[in-house]
């Protein structure tokens, strides 16, 4: 079981391009399959993943690995993200430091960003489908949207802090659902 | 390059210093590290720092652990790469465990899941920021946006597997690349 945690999230390392976001369909792929967790569990855990410091992808391996195998699956879990770029950086530094110019490596990129972004896109239409607005359009459904409305322009335009703005819908959050 | 001027556990302690910090991901740890490393430790320029951070960004990973890596070998070699890396990972590994280990506990709370449904708003709202911020770059041409929306179909309604999707778009960009040399090609040829 810890071999296959440690697989699971080398492959995931080695895709994780362009950071956090977009690897949240791609994990709950994964988690799906293994059934390491239910949906509801899963979105939880991306919740608090996103409350803590370092990058999501990561905080949720450790997530992840340590429901399923505790302290020493969250390790597993850690290392197999972290991995694939470290050897990446450790065994081709010399090749990066030139590749990331090459022409063949920017067309792949042109490719891949809008990807990336069709992921984030895609992650954001799962997450509020599957976690927030399952129910019918009833007043608790129309607040979530409010303030997930609300927290986008806070972001947009106001440019609040990311940790601010969940600080604040965190807080509204126990006067509104308590 | 200005090899040999941190020391290994000067590394580790830089970044032990700013991996706690971290919050809300990626790009707004930059501005930390830049801090820590340009101004404080004097050990990187900014045109060295902007290279660090290009290669960051073209190798799979959380971006400021490959800040931190690039930083780490810049400096001090293997070495550096290493402890940068158990530097910059190990703080939040510790405090994302500790909330795991905290969670079963205060789980049943109410106030606390009533927080998290406010959060778990906010959280789509962070994504939807985080596709706009890279969008301005990514979505270049209408080619980019074809790829963008042909991934969210194929995600939403075929049910791709997502590293699918991703290896579709990496080759649709060498496809791309290499479809344009010919039309080049083409027109020079006509041309003459």
């Amino acid at each position: 079981m810890l071999i296959e945690l440690f697989v699971t999230f080398f492959k995931i390392g080695l895709f994780s391009f362009g950071g956090g976001y977009a690897m949240i369909p791609v994990i709950e792929h994964e988690v799906g399959l293994h059934g390491w967790m239910g949906t509801g569990d899963f979105s939880e855990m991306i919740v608090l993943a996103g409350m803590a410091p370092g990058s999501l992808a990561m905080n949720s391996a450790v997530f992840v690995g340590y429901h399923v195998g505790g302290v020493l699956g969250a390790i597993v879990a850690l290392l197999g993200m972290v991995l694939p770029s470290l050897i990446l950086v450790m065994l081709v530094t010399a090749l990066i430091f030139r590749m990331h110019k090459h022409p063949l490596y920017k067309s792949v990129l042109y490719g891949l960003k809008p990807i990336i972004i069709g992921l984030s896109v895609y992650a954001a239409i799962r997450f509020a489908g599957g976690s927030m607005f399952v129910g019918q359009w009833d007043g608790h459904t129309i607040s979530l949207i409010v303030i997930s409305l609300c927290a986008l322009l806070a972001l947009v335009r106001f440019k609040l802090h990311p940790v601010m703005v969940m600080a604040l819908s965190g807080v509204v959050g126990v006067f509104l659902y308590q | 390059m200005k090899q040999g001027r941190g020391k290994w556990w000067q590394l580790f302690l830089s970044f032990c210093k700013v991996s706690p910090v971290t919050f809300g991901g990626g790009f707004a740890v930059l501005p930390l590290i830049e801090k820590e490393i340009l101004h404080r430790r004097q050990w990187m320029d900014e045109r060295e720092f902007g290279e660090a951070t290009a290669i960051a960004q073209s190798i799979p990973g959380a971006i400021a652990v490959n800040v931190a890596m690039v930083i780490g070998y810049r400096l001090a070699g293997m070495v550096g790469v290493l402890w940068a890396t158990v530097g910059i990972v190990l703080p939040a590994f510790a405090i994302v465990l500790l909330m795991c280990l905290g969670f079963y506990h205060i789980h049943t709370w109410n106030w606390v899941n009533g927080a998290l449904e406010g959060v778990k708003a906010a959280v789509v709202a962070l994504i939807v920021y985080a596709a706009i911020r890279m969008g301005k770059s990514a979505l270049c041409d209408k080619w980019t946006w074809v790829i963008m929306g042909g991934a969210v179909v194929g995600l939403l309604f075929l049910h791709v597997h997502p590293l699918l999707v991703m290896v579709a778009g990496a080759l649709t960009g060498m496809g791309f690349a290499s479809g344009k040399r010919v039309l080049a090609a083409l027109r020079q040829s006509e041309s003459e």
